[in-house]
């Protein structure tokens, strides 16, 4: 028996993803709290401390898609691993922002256009038909879908792209574009699983974001503004929202790492290697490398 | 590793059953699917109400009879409705469903009660009564996140479990092609399959099954890689023919079949 055993979980439906997301974040939860920590202090330093940030949060999805690969590391492993790609994870961060830009740019203003017409004929349809609560129907209806059009475009995107640095931190010689292009290639026959994961997974973290950052934020109506109770209250609100971050990257991180692995499965095979996996026969043999079909 | 947690039953006959819990994933995921669903419906019944209620306005002359009267009852009808569709949704689905609702159902996961039976009228009614209570401030969320059961409090009170519908499928259905088949009842009489073990038999089986999902690319590595480790396995020196990997696993897969026939 190899030391690299092959796992045999295989591919997993949605909600498994997060579910073994969630168990892989607890298990290790200190772990990953600290590489968190770090990640976020980090940020304070210009270009070289995002460059940082960038890396720590590879590393992260690294150490998920390792442990179910059954070959865990520890996280000095798998830093020597990421750290000499430091600035090609900046640039893979920046390239993801500028893509991400750019896409939100035309979405909406599709999407704006697009509902203007629509919406402009509808109720000029409805009115005629229905009087004046046809019209406010289709109006109310047109944004309401043009919302949601936004909204799915959105997220459309961000699934294909979600698990852009996973590449780049797991295999090796990856550049930020072939990284980019292998979670647009993985993803492709995925995309509704993707959403699942994603809307489940911002799911569980909603109690955290609710009752960590937008609860405080309601106190600030109680407090008179400029007394020194509201700075105190600024202060605890900031801290607060850094705690709610700190506490959830590493949970999108390890989510991130489980998804490629599914996905990789799925699309790769990862999983589907026999049991008696040390025999190579190198003799030549009737079998083609033909393509198949 | 344990990825998810599961429970024993023991039944009264002295069956044991093991089930692996819904997890909190794929409960969320149904929980959305459910509300939306549910939502849409409420929406259009609201929707209809308004509607309603303006029409009536207009035909007060027509009918002669006083629109105050009928848009009462079109509300008080419409608010049945949802009220019915409000507590129905859950109740009547995982009735007659065997646990099951739509999100459920998409999820692969479903209601059972704690002795392993599915559940009924009853259990499903508790548990969607006390639902409000599990919604706010998520009590629900994370009683199932930190209770090794995954129990909310309407599946304690209701004595409920959450459990993942087994995916494993015997592999029926699979297409073997007439030159696969040609091959293995060629292979039925030359191979040795003790010497393969049940364990890669079901390998080529996965690998079947999921083929189609697989990039070329990656289906060629793999096809080639465990046809090359049979042959080797099974100490086969020489294939009848040259043929694709994909037809000599096919080959082994249905000749396997057959053979247990």
């Amino acid at each position: 028996m190899t030391s690299a055993s092959p796992s045999n979980l295989g591919p997993l439906n949605p909600g498994n993803v997060v579910s073994a997301s969630i168990r892989l974040y607890r298990d290790r939860f200190k772990m990953y709290l600290t590489l968190s920590a770090k990640a976020y202090l980090w940020l304070i330093v210009p270009i070289y401390g995002w460059a940082k940030y960038c890396m720590y949060t590879g590393l992260m999805s690294r150490l998920a898609f390792q442990e179910l690969m059954n070959q865990p590391e520890t996280p000095r492993e798998a830093y020597r691993q990421v750290s000499p790609k430091i600035w090609s994870f900046l640039g893979l961060g920046c390239l993801l922002l500028l893509i991400f830009a750019g896409a939100y740019l035309a979405i909406v203003l599709v999407s704006l256009l697009a509902g203007f017409v629509v919406g402009g004929l509808a109720s000029y349809a409805l009115t005629a038909i229905f009087g004046p609560g046809g019209g406010t129907f289709a109006i109310v209806a047109t944004t309401l879908a043009a919302l949601a059009v936004i909204l799915l475009a959105l997220l459309w995107i961000v699934g294909r792209l979600i698990i852009a640095e996973v590449p780049m931190a797991v295999e090796p010689q990856v550049d930020p574009s072939t990284s980019i292009g292998r979670s647009w290639q993985l993803s492709k026959k995925s995309i509704g699983r993707i959403q699942f994961v994603v809307m489940a997974a911002y799911l569980i973290t909603l109690p955290i974001t609710i009752l960590m950052t937008i609860a405080p934020q309601i106190a600030v109506v109680f407090v008179e503004p400029g007394s020194a109770s509201s700075a105190a209250l600024n202060l605890l609100i900031l801290v607060l929202s850094l705690a709610a971050g700190v506490l959830t990257l590493p949970f999108w991180q390890v989510v991130k790492g489980v998804l490629y692995y599914d996905l990789r499965s799925r699309r790769e095979g990862l999983d589907l290697k026999l049991a008696t996996d040390s025999v190579v026969d190198t003799a030549p043999d009737t079998l083609s490398d033909e393509p198949i079909q | 590793m344990n990825l998810f947690n599961s429970v024993r039953i023991q039944t009264p006959e002295s069956v044991e059953l093991e089930f692996t819990l819904a997890g909190i994933g794929s409960r969320a995921i149904a929980l959305v699917i459910d509300y939306t669903a549910l939502g849409v419906a409420l929406l259009l019944t609201f929707w209809l109400w308004i509607l309603a209620l303006s029409q009536l306005n207009q035909w007060d002359a027509i009918l002669s009879v006083d629109s105050g009267n009928l848009q009462l009852w079109a509300t008080a009808i419409s608010s049945l409705l949802a009220f019915g569709l409000y507590v129905g949704y859950f109740v009547g689905f995982e009735t007659a469903w065997y646990g099951q609702t739509p999100g459920k159902r998409y999820a692969k996961i479903r209601v059972i009660r704690d002795d392993g039976q599915p559940v009924r009228l009853f259990q499903a009614t508790l548990r969607s009564l006390v639902r409000p209570v599990d919604d706010i401030l998520f009590v629900g969320f994370f009683c199932v996140l930190f209770n090794p059961r995954e129990k909310r409090v309407g599946d304690w009170l209701a004595g409920t479990l959450v459990v993942q519908v087994d995916p494993r499928t015997a592999g029926q259905g699979l297409a073997v092609s007439e030159t696969a088949k040609t091959v293995g009842s060629d292979l039925l009489a030359r191979l040795n399959y003790d010497l393969i073990s049940p364990d890669d038999f079901a390998m080529v089986r996965e690998y079947l099954q999921r083929r189609s999902f697989l990039t070329e690319a990656a289906r060629q590595d793999v096809s080639l890689q465990m046809a090359r480790q049979l042959k080797a396995n099974a100490q086969l020196d020489a294939l009848p023919a040259e043929m694709t990997a994909d037809t000599f696993l096919e080959a082994i897969y249905w000749s396997y079949q057959q053979r247990n026939q």
